[in-house]
C-alpha cells in the first residue's frame, strides 16, 4: 500500500521527522511535544487560521471579537502539559472573572461557583456540608488527581485518591444528585454535568461534572485576554520558536499530498482517517468498522 | 448530540435579575435539575427541547479587547441538540436568556449562529456539531477510539491519532495530543519521556 511505502521507504532520509495534521490545541500540543525533543517538525493546517476550536474572530460587527468555539478554559490552565510551557512569554494571559460560574433560578436567586469552596457551599443552605464533602477531596488532591484524570488507561500512580474519585465520577449524575436536598444544588450539579453532552442518567456523567467543580476552586474558569485564538497563537509562538514549522490552507485528502516523513499525528476524528488513508472509502456507516468509535447518536 | 451556537453584540450589559450573574464570566441557563434533566434527554432522544440548557459567556466584560466601545458588550451561547440537526434554536435560547434576564432582546444589535453542519463546515472535527469528539459513555471513556493496548496508534505504523477522540476526550487542555506525541517519540524515534 502507498502510505507503507512512503513511510518506510523513506526511513533513512525524510523531509521531516514527523507531521502533525491538524491545528487544534491537540495538534499544537503533539507538535511541540515532538518538536521539544529534538524533531524536526511540520503542523498543516487545513483551514487558513490556525486554532481548531480555539478560533477567535469577528462574527457580527467590526472590532467585536467572538471566540466561535471554546471561550472559558478551566482545562487549559490545569492542564499539566500547557503548565509546563512558558506560554506567557508568547502574550498568552488569562482573565479571572469574580465568578467563575452563575446559575439563576426563576425566583431571582443563583448558585455561584468561586475560587472560594466556602464561599460555594454557603449558597447552598443544609447542603453545604455535602458540597463540601463531595468536592473537597477532590479539590485538596487536585493537583495530583489531573495527571492520572488526564491521561490515557495506565497504572495509576495515586491509586488511593483516584479510586476514591473514581467510586464517584463513574456514577451516574442522577445517582449524586440525591445526596442533594436544596434545588439550588441540585440545579448547580445538574448544569455541571450537562457538560458531558449526554442523557444524566449515563454512567461517567459525573466525572466532568465533578472535576469542572473542582476546577473552579483550584485554578479558576478564566479567559484568554483577546480572545480563544490567544491560546492557539501562542502554543504556536512557542513551536515556531523551537523551530517547528507551520502550514496553513493545506487541506489533507490523502497522504500522498504530504512531505516524507517517519510519523504522522492526525488531529482529526477516526471518521475522517479512513478517507485519508484509504482515498475513496467505501464505508458510508457511521459505525466506522476500522476504529468501532461511535458517533452520530 | 451536537451543539447550536449564538454569538451576540448588544448594547451595555445582560440584564440579569440576580447580581451575581452580571459578575460571572459563565452562566448555566436551565434552572431546576429536573428541566435539565429533561432537556438533555429530550435531546438525546433526537427532538430539540423547548426550554434547552443554554451555556452563556459574557467575556468582554472582563476583556476589553473583546469590545470596541465600553457599552456594547459581545454575548456567546450554546444549547445541545441532535447529532446533526438543522433548526435554529436561536429563538428558545434567547427566550431562556430573557427567562433569567428580562429585556435582553431589546438590547440586542447584531447576532450571528451557528447551526451543527455549519459548525462541522468550520471545523470538519466536529461531526454533526459534536464539540466532544464522539461519545463519552463507560465504554469509550478510556478506550477511545478503538479497544487496543495504545489508543493512539492506528493499525498502520507511523500513523496516529492524537485529537480529542482520544483518552483524556474533549476540552482544551492538549493532553491528547501530549500523549499521542509521547506514544509516536517511543515507537518511532525511540526517545522516552
Amino acid at each position: 500500500m502507498h502510505y507503507c511505502k512512503s513511510l518506510i521507504v523513506t526511513m533513512s532520509k525524510t523531509e521531516y521527522d514527523a507531521i502533525v495534521v491538524g491545528s487544534g490545541p491537540n495538534g499544537l500540543a503533539a507538535a511541540i511535544t515532538l518538536q521539544k525533543s529534538g524533531l524536526h517538525v511540520l503542523l498543516v493546517e487545513g483551514k487558513s487560521t490556525i486554532g481548531g476550536g480555539l478560533r477567535t474572530a469577528e462574527l457580527t460587527l467590526p472590532g467585536f471579537k467572538h471566540d466561535i468555539c471554546s471561550a472559558i478554559h478551566p482545562m487549559a490552565v490545569a492542564s499539566p502539559f500547557f503548565n509546563s510551557l512558558p506560554l506567557e512569554e508568547h502574550s498568552l494571559e488569562y482573565i479571572q472573572p469574580p465568578i467563575a460560574l452563575a446559575h439563576p433560578y426563576d425566583n431571582g436567586t443563583s448558585a455561584i461557583l468561586t475560587h472560594s469552596i466556602e464561599e460555594t457551599a454557603s449558597l447552598l443552605g443544609i447542603d453545604k456540608e455535602n458540597y463540601l464533602s463531595l468536592i473537597g477531596p477532590i479539590k485538596k488532591n487536585f493537583h495530583s488527581l489531573i495527571p492520572e484524570i488526564l491521561g490515557p488507561l495506565h497504572i495509576p500512580k495515586r491509586p488511593i485518591e483516584l479510586a476514591q474519585f473514581g467510586l464517584n465520577a463513574l456514577q451516574p449524575a442522577t445517582w449524586i444528585s440525591k445526596r442533594f436536598r436544596t434545588s439550588v444544588a441540585k440545579g448547580l450539579w445538574a448544569g455541571m454535568a450537562a457538560h458531558s453532552i449526554l442523557p444524566l442518567n449515563k454512567l461517567t456523567t459525573s466525572a466532568i461534572g465533578l472535576v469542572l467543580l473542582a476546577a473552579g476552586h483550584s485554578r479558576g474558569w478564566p479567559i484568554p485576554k483577546g480572545g480563544s485564538q490567544q491560546i492557539a497563537n501562542a502554543l504556536a509562538s512557542y513551536f515556531t520558536s523551537l523551530g517547528g514549522k507551520i502550514e496553513t490552507s493545506f487541506n489533507v485528502e490523502s497522504l500522498a499530498q504530504l512531505p516524507s516523513s517517519k510519523a504522522v499525528l492526525f488531529d482529526i476524528t477516526p471518521r475522517q482517517l479512513p478517507d485519508i488513508v484509504f482515498p475513496p472509502s467505501t464505508n458510508g456507516n457511521s459505525k466506522n468498522t476500522a476504529t468501532g468509535w461511535e458517533f452520530s447518536r | 448530540m451536537g451543539v447550536f451556537k449564538v454569538d451576540w453584540v448588544i448594547e451595555g450589559e445582560v440584564p440579569f435579575t440576580s447580581p451575581n450573574c452580571r459578575q460571572a464570566g459563565t452562566l448555566h441557563l436551565g434552572n431546576t435539575f429536573e428541566e435539565i434533566t429533561a432537556a438533555q434527554q429530550t435531546t438525546w432522544n433526537g427532538r430539540s427541547p423547548e426550554k434547552p440548557f443554554v451555556l452563556l459567556a459574557q467575556q468582554s466584560l472582563f476583556d476589553s479587547t473583546r469590545s470596541p466601545t465600553k457599552d456594547k458588550n459581545v454575548v456567546w451561547g450554546y444549547c445541545h441538540v441532535p447529532n446533526g440537526s438543522t433548526k435554529d434554536m436561536t429563538e428558545a435560547i434567547e427566550r431562556q436568556v430573557e427567562r433569567f434576564a428580562p429585556g435582553f432582546r431589546e438590547r440586542i444589535l447584531a447576532k450571528h449562529t451557528f447551526n451543527t453542519l455549519q459548525l462541522e463546515e468550520h471545523n470538519p472535527n466536529y461531526v454533526g456539531g459534536d464539540i466532544n469528539g464522539g461519545v463519552i459513555d463507560l465504554a469509550q471513556l478510556y478506550t477511545r477510539p478503538a479497544l487496543r493496548w495504545s489508543p493512539y496508534r492506528t493499525s498502520a505504523k507511523g500513523l496516529y491519532i492524537c485529537s480529542s477522540s482520544t483518552p483524556p476526550g474533549s476540552g482544551v487542555h492538549g493532553m491528547c495530543g501530549y500523549h499521542a506525541a509521547k506514544r509516536a517519540l517511543k515507537d518511532i524515534f525511540n526517545i522516552k519521556l
